[in-house]
């Protein structure tokens, strides 16, 4: 016996050095390296509520869950992996006939996917359609916290500097179930900010919406099932009684959304330097506002700090190379909201080593996004081609940096 | 039909050999120590299973945990030369799961034909047929044989079972039933072949086939082929047709080959699930998974008061690809493991494990751990 104990206790030493080796256990990534990490100094409260709306956030609604009949996914992550953008098999379609969302037609978006025993929607003859890339989800508490005036004052209607852009707002309504007390709720006209066409005002309202509208689950806030018209009133749902979620489950969502951090910026080497510069030269800072500063806030992390998103929130006519031809809220069909460059420099980590860029994920590289901008932007996408292939690429290199 | 006649020249035409030493499965349900061990009558065993884990996942511990893993009970009867009645019970989860995992009657009509009937130990890969703690080198069951063969996987079923001897050193072993089959809870946040096991009624009133062959060319080895298939859906209500019928089909490969004090063994299986249109892209139509494992047992005797005590180390490269058709949704795994049995039924084992994943969009992830085991047969 006194040999096992001669061996044991050097299998002991053994294995207490393992567990304090960090190679050994994996590492944890480093801090800026993803879109899925919380903002520094949450309390405790508000943690616990991030940290269930991350599990939300991943979870995957089965059938006896709830989820669909008719649907575009199974969960939040299924759309925006690794909480950041989706690919073009993520992309879903809205529709509509001019303004009018047609809902009788199943409007105004295409579900192209149902349960069994249940009909997906097709496309009606003659729709304006418009197909839309998962956005990441990262920094929308900051997007939310800017003061409408901050956004507003950036907006130019009727192009008074004669610079050719004019960035204006999309004023849309919030749906009753929306409290007053949150930003973009209440009656009257509301500041949209979400949405490739800033068509939505209030993360509730994205938030409910994506359960109930992407994967047909039922909610306190939208508790009545999204049928497929097309299907001849025969409505066959799910099994599952509504509302299929409470409405804590999906403000949990909300706080898990609020409280993300973009990544931290890459090295500022002296091309990135030089880019910047060109950036402004181009006049893209013109929409791609570099930074706008939140209004007083009760979490500190998003107390009046500067939010260096690089996007006015704005709409813009891109012209007719981009545009989708269906109208959304009061945006028109040439116009796009600004997209915030944040966390460029780490997509393809996080979407299969690729990247897609617009509205609809049509451009595979920076270079290619910027020579499709066209309308309001035209002149700047100009001036980009009009630089040397050096400054062209100083000014990637910057773009690559956020 | 052709079939059917060379199987009964097969049966009639072999040599049979009654003194072949190995077990029907090295390791199987008739190679327990406890059989081997006990006298006349009803004979009673099991074994248990108790686990230390610390593991951490991309720098945060992710579980650290004391687990009674299981409890299984055996008991064995032979009722006559012919016949022979086996039972297991496992119990997991502290008690919480108790579960019928066995319980057989097997009537020899024949060495090259037993009829078996009831609660079967589906011979689906060798790991599935020879899963008991105790047996086994590391703590933790192969990746492929817990996320895409459901192990411990037995079903209601009947079907037949037998051995034939080609020449004298080699031996061909086949078992055939129909089984209950599996359930559509293969697809429910994804799919997952494990989701849909435990159907002590058939959910489609439409019968499953799992059958097996195994050739050992020589005592020391041997390489099978399994496979599990049929329908896992509802798609008829008295006679009306509610949906399409979706079937999935798993198949393995395993083998094994001991040398002196060495063993090499290994599995592989391929699935492929019939997913329903709506789902078609998020549910994975094909996966795939193997595990290659060494063994060696060394510093036998080492201790004068356990002259059957030996060290057994292992190493297991494991690898599942849980969507076929996509880049990433994988996992790989490396385990080391050192082990001490101070006689054979019993085994202290520790491992250590590091794990590469791989989510949908290939988000990398990382995994690694110990785990403290103790296994004994009794
Ligand atoms: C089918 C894919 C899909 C699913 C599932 C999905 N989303 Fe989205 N999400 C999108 C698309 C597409 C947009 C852009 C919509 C638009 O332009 O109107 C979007 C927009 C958003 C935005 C606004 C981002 C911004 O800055 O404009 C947030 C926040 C969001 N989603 C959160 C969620 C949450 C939370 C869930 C789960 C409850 C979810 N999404 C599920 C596709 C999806
Ligand atoms: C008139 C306003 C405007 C100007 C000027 C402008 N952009 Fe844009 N930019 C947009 C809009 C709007 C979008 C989104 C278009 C869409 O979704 O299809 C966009 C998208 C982008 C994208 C893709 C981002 C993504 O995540 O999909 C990049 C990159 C980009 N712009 C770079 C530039 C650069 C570089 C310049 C200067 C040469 C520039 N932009 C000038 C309005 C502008």
């Amino acid at each position: 016996m006194r040999n096992l104990v001669r061996y044991a206790a050097p299998l002991a030493m053994v294995w207490l050095t393992l567990v304090g080796c960090d190679t050994l256990f994996t590492e944890q990534p480093p801090a800026g390296e993803d879109f899925e990490s919380p903002l520094d100094g949450l309390d405790p409260e508000t943690a616990r509520m991030f940290a269930k709306g991350d599990e939300n956030f991943e979870h995957v609604f089965s059938v006896d869950e709830g989820v669909g009949p008719i649907f575009n996914n199974m969960s939040c992550g299924g759309c925006h992996p690794g909480d950041g953008r989706g690919t073009p098999n993520e992309a879903l379609v809205r529709f509509s006939m001019g303004t009018d969302l047609v809902p009788e037609l199943g409007g105004p978006q295409l579900q192209d996917r149902a349960i069994p025993g249940s009909q997906p929607e097709t496309l009606p003859p003659g729709a304006d359609r418009s197909l839309r890339l998962p956005p990441p989800v990262f920094g929308v508490g900051f997007i939310e916290a800017i003061p409408v005036t901050t956004i507003l004052a950036n907006a130019d209607e009727t192009d008074t500097d004669l610079d050719s852009i004019s960035g204006r707002p999309n004023w849309v309504t919030a749906p009753d179930f929306v409290p007053p007390t949150e930003v973009g709720g209440g009656p009257g006209l509301q500041l949209g900010r979400f949405g490739r066409k800033a068509n939505v005002s209030s993360l509730i309202q994205q938030v409910s919406e994506a359960y109930h509208q992407d994967m047909g689950v039922t909610s306190d806030f939208l508790p009545t099932e999204n049928e497929n018209p097309q299907a001849g009133g025969v409505a066959v749902g799910d099994d599952v009684a509504d509302p299929e979620i409470p409405a804590l489950t999906v403000l949990e969502t909300v706080v898990y959304v609020r409280f993300l951090s973009p990544p931290a910026q890459g090295e500022r080497t002296d091309q990135v330097k030089r880019g910047e510069q060109l950036f402004e030269a181009a006049a893209c800072a013109s929409c791609h506002v570099p930074s706008m500063k939140t209004g007083p806030h009760a979490i500190a992390a998003l107390n009046q700090v500067d939010v260096p998103l690089y996007s006015d929130l704005l709409l813009h006519d891109m012209g007719p190379g981009l545009a989708d031809n269906r109208p959304d809220g009061s945006a028109d069909g040439y116009e796009w909201k600004t997209a915030p460059l944040w966390g460029t420099r780490i997509i393809e980590d996080f979407l299969n080593g690729q990247v897609f860029f617009l509205h609809d994920g049509r451009a595979t590289s920076i270079r290619e996004a910027i020579q499709m901008h066209g309308g309001e932007a035209q002149p700047s996408r100009d001036n980009f081609m009009n630089l040397s292939p050096q400054e062209q690429d100083d000014l990637i290199a910057f773009i690559e940096s956020l | 039909m052709k079939i059917a006649t060379a199987a009964l020249l097969l049966l009639v035409a072999t040599a049979a050999s009654a003194d072949d030493e190995r077990p029907f499965v090295p390791g199987g349900i008739y190679d327990k120590p406890f059989i081997l061990q006990v006298g006349e009558g009803a004979k009673f065993g099991g074994y248990a299973d108790a686990q230390y884990r610390y593991e951490r996942a991309d720098g945060f511990v992710s579980e650290q945990s004391f687990i009674l893993e299981r409890i299984n009970l055996f008991a064995f009867a032979a009722l006559s030369e012919r016949v022979r009645l086996a039972a297991e019970l496992e119990f997991e989860d502290g008690g919480e799961e108790v579960k019928i995992e066995l319980a057989i009657v097997d009537f020899e009509i024949h060495q090259r034909l037993t009829f078996r009937a009831g609660i079967l130990l589906s011979p689906l890969g060798r790991f599935n047929l020879t899963h008991d703690s105790p047996a086994q080198y590391l703590v933790d069951r192969p990746l492929v044989s817990t996320r895409l063969i459901p192990t411990t996987f037995s079903e209601p079923g009947m079907g037949f079972l037998g051995a034939f001897y080609p020449t004298t050193n080699s031996r061909v072993t086949y078992e055939a039933y129909l089984v209950n089959g599996l359930d559509d809870g293969i697809l429910s946040d994804r799919t997952f072949i494990p989701g849909g096991k435990s159907n002590f009624e058939d959910n489609n009133n439409h019968p499953s086939f799992v059958g097996r062959l195994e050739v050992s060319p020589f005592p020391s080895g041997e390489i099978a082929v399994s496979a599990h298939t049929g329908p896992y859906n509802e798609w008829e209500e008295e006679g009306v047709k509610i949906d399409e019928r979706r079937d999935v089909t798993i198949v393995t490969i395993d083998g094994e080959y001991r040398f002196r004090s060495l063993a090499f063994l290994g599995e592989y299986a391929r699935d492929f699930v019939d997913i329903p249109e709506g789902f078609v892209g998020l549910f994975a139509e094909k996966q795939q998974g193997i595990y290659l494992e060494g063994r060696v047992d060394f510093l036998r005797g080492l201790f004068k008061e356990m002259p059957n005590s030996f060290f057994a180390g292992a190493v297991r490269y494991d690898y599942v690809d849980f969507d076929t058709d996509r880049e990433g949704d994988d996992h790989t795994r490396l385990t080391l493991g050192l082990g001490f049995r101070p006689v054979p039924a019993t085994v202290f084992k520790l491992d250590y494990h590091y794990n590469w994943l791989n989510d949908r969009f290939n988000i990398a992830g990382r995994e690694a751990g110990v785990v403290f085991g103790v296994a004994t047969y009794f």
